[in-house]
């Protein structure tokens, strides 16, 4: 059996080492998704938020829609596994913050990583001023939120707080303020979100190093460019036909929508954590292509649109947490179940 | 032919065919390798299909999309108004004291095009049927960094103008004597009058930029109307033991429950703690007892059910929900309560105070 002496022959060995390549390679064109990604526990999936090493709930509470009397919905949502909540202190003339303080006092601090922002700064109008006056204004911002938290600290503060500009996360005051509040221990780690010029913003701010955490938009129109092309051509036909086109976003810009797909890489090779928001908004994704979508992932999906369109940005390993907008106990229940889900139901 | 066959076997394989099959070897396993790296940096865009095809019919969805976020609840179809009309007259016509001029125009913004103006908060206003916004800037004219942007949102009914300035109030701010109800933050002023919510914000804070923000308020005030039409809940809720400002009225999602809509929530001091009630009027009285199922499956999902009355005038139901305590209660097509109470007997006694009010009442 000399055509055996090593147990095969060439061409059994080609034949064998083919197959493994092939099968080596189709695994690893398998999105990795949440077995991957995430630890599951009691039903909610865990993820680590970059460098951070916070383990966090890869259901975000996002805070801006519940109401002032809505702090049952916080404690619900946090006696359900969700452990991250993401608000600012702009939401509902801040009476948002206030809820979440009256939440997190009877769940008890360690419950929840809490992520704010200085919502109520406009850090592109301060490019120019001293660092003494940003710091004072960052630090009223704070102060004001540590307080309706009824926290000594925040585990992740925002600032720049919906940046426009990559000017914006290089700012050297900012940077020093925040710094110097990490030394006094009123926050962990440092973070920005933007609605606009998003992809810049967010690389400069990767490669600067500075930031731990990012914020912003991620859904099928900013990962996958024929949709993107077709939301844009959408808008741009309805624009010709009359129809408003384009929804402007805060403080009347564009709402842009971006290719976030290198982001996503490079938060990843840099560790830095990633808050998924605008998954499901309408803006990214008209309703008269939901179907449509749908049918290209998973015609006969049991979920609705937007558990649809959440778990399509929970597919996304580089996402560490998607913020869903709750504004009601239907909304947090549609959201808790999606760590078991799959785009199929 | 054993021979013939054996023939194409080598028993000898050369040193140069040997290295190269080794570096052919190395090489499949460094792109096994590189693909299988690659593949832990998942591309969504990897196997997407190219060919999009956008349909120009509108589709209607097979299932109910329910988890809507609350950013395009409400959201109206694109406005058919290109630019906010200006207004020729109105109330916010020369409104700009001595020293202070009018910046651009006199705006209007409708429910088609609030977004334009107030994105991210628009969606609260059309939940309270927003009808009209008029706003304009005055500035100072020696000092341009001082500004006093005056927003006059029409909201139809009174009820949804008190609606909409009760969820906007900030705890603890100093009340003020403008419409029927007003307070000041800082050097900005809120009031609501009729079926009008009016805000007046300054640029800056300062005691001098304060008093022409309250002579701008008060002057505008006087222009609107209010016809007087009482709120419902401003009276239903019991005064005793209320602590002022507090009432405040929501549409829908009423402590974060889709099912209470149209509810009035009032703080209280009831012995030292403090207590959250609420009531809302139904449309009937089957509409009440199918709330208070909801409410009762809710207690059920979200902590336990730990006591039930029924009695010929009300039924009540207390939850526990993990360290604080909700009582809700339905009498007629009345649903009201207290939630999220530290103390049990606290919640009860506040509950049953609450029925009596709505006992004598009736």
């Amino acid at each position: 059996m000399t055509e055996k002496k090593d147990g095969l022959t060439r061409r059994e060995f080609i034949r064998q080492v083919s197959l493994g390549t092939a099968a080596l390679a189709a695994a690893s064109t398998i999105p990795q998704g949440i077995s991957a990604a995430s630890t599951i526990k009691n039903g909610m999936g865990y993820r680590t938020l970059g460098r951070t090493g916070l383990e966090i709930s890869e259901v975000g509470l996002g805070a801006g829609s519940i109401s002032p009397s809505g702090s049952n919905l916080i404690r619900a949502a946090l006696s359900q596994g969700i452990n991250f909540i993401e608000t600012s202190s702009n939401y509902k003339n801040a009476q948002v913050e206030t809820a979440i303080g009256q939440a997190v006092r009877s769940m008890g601090r360690d419950k929840v990583f809490i992520l704010t922002k200085a919502g109520n700064l406009e850090i592109g109008r301060m490019l120019d001023a001293p660092a003494s006056e940003v710091e004072k204004a960052v630090r009223t911002e704070l102060e004001g939120s540590l307080k309706r938290l009824q926290t000594d600290f925040v585990d992740v503060y925002s600032c720049p707080y919906m940046a426009f500009s990559p000017k914006e996360v290089a700012l050297p005051a900012v940077q020093e303020a925040l710094e110097k509040f990490k030394k006094e221990g009123k926050i962990r780690f440092k973070g920005l979100s933007t609605h606009s010029d998003y992809a810049n913003i967010c690389m400069t701010a990767i490669e600067e190093g500075y930031y731990d955490v990012l914020q912003f938009p991620v859904n099928f129109a900013t990962l996958l460019p024929h949709i993107r092309n077709a939301v844009l051509e959408a808008k741009k036909a309805e624009k010709s036909a009359g129809g408003g086109g384009e929804r402007k976003g805060e403080g009347g810009q564009e709402r842009a929508i971006i290719d976030v797909s290198e982001v996503l890489k490079a938060a990843q090779r840099k560790n830095v954590g990633i808050v998924a928001m605008k998954g499901a908004q309408e803006g990214f994704l008209p309703p008269i292509m939901r179907d449509q979508v749908k049918g290209e992932f998973a015609k006969d999906t049991k979920l609705s649109f937007h558990q649809f369109a959440y778990r399509y940005v929970l597919d996304q390993p580089q996402v560490s947490t998607v913020s869903i907008r709750m504004a009601n106990m239907l909304h947090l229940n549609e959201a808790l179940v999606l760590p078991q889900k799959t785009l199929k139901g | 032919m054993r021979r013939k066959r054996r023939g194409f076997i080598r028993g000898r394989i050369s040193r140069t065919e040997t290295v190269i099959s080794c570096m052919l070897l190395l090489l499949i396993a460094g792109i096994g390798i590189a693909i299988y790296a690659k593949g832990q940096i998942y591309d969504p865009n990897l196997f997407s299909l190219n060919q999009f095809a956008l349909s120009n019919t509108r589709s209607v969805s097979a299932q109910p999309d329910r988890l809507v976020p609350p950013e395009d609840e409400g959201s109206k179809p694109s406005p058919a108004m290109d630019a906010p009309v200006p207004s020729p007259s109105g109330p916010l016509d020369g409104l700009a004291p001595a020293g202070w001029k009018t910046l651009g125009n006199v705006s209007q913004f409708t429910a088609d095009t609030l977004f334009e103006k107030i994105d991210g908060r628009a969606e609260q206003y059309l939940d309270y049927k927003f009808v009209r916004l008029t706003c304009v800037s005055l500035v100072n004219e020696q000092d341009k960094s001082q500004f006093i942007d005056i927003y006059v949102f029409d909201m139809g009914k009174p009820a949804q103008a008190f609606g909409v300035f009760s969820v906007e109030r900030s705890d603890g701010l100093p009340a003020i004597a403008l419409g029927r109800e007003g307070y000041r933050a800082e050097a900005s002023y809120f009031f609501w009058k009729g079926r009008y919510y009016v805000q007046v914000l300054a640029s800056n804070k300062g005691t001098k930029l304060a008093q022409v923000g309250l002579s701008v308020a008060g002057t505008l005030e006087k222009r609107l109307n209010d016809n007087g039409e009482p709120i419902w809940g401003l009276t239903a809720l019991p005064e005793t033991d209320r602590i002022p400002g507090t009432v405040q009225y929501f549409v829908t999602d009423a402590m974060s429950l889709d099912f209470m809509k149209d509810t009035y929530i009032a703080q209280y001091r009831k012995g030292g703690a403090k207590v959250m009630a609420f009531l809302s009027k139904q449309s009937s009285p089957d509409a009440a007892v199918k709330t208070l199922t909801s409410y009762e499956a809710y207690l059920k999902k979200f902590g336990k059910v730990i006591g039930k009355q029924e009695t010929d005038i009300y039924t009540s139901v207390t939850g526990d929900m993990g360290g604080t305590f909700d009582v809700v209660f339905r009498k007629g097509r009345l649903i009201g309560g207290v939630s999220m109470v530290e103390n049990q007997s606290v919640a009860e006694k506040a509950a049953l105070d609450l029925l009596a009010v709505l006992r004598d009442k009736d």
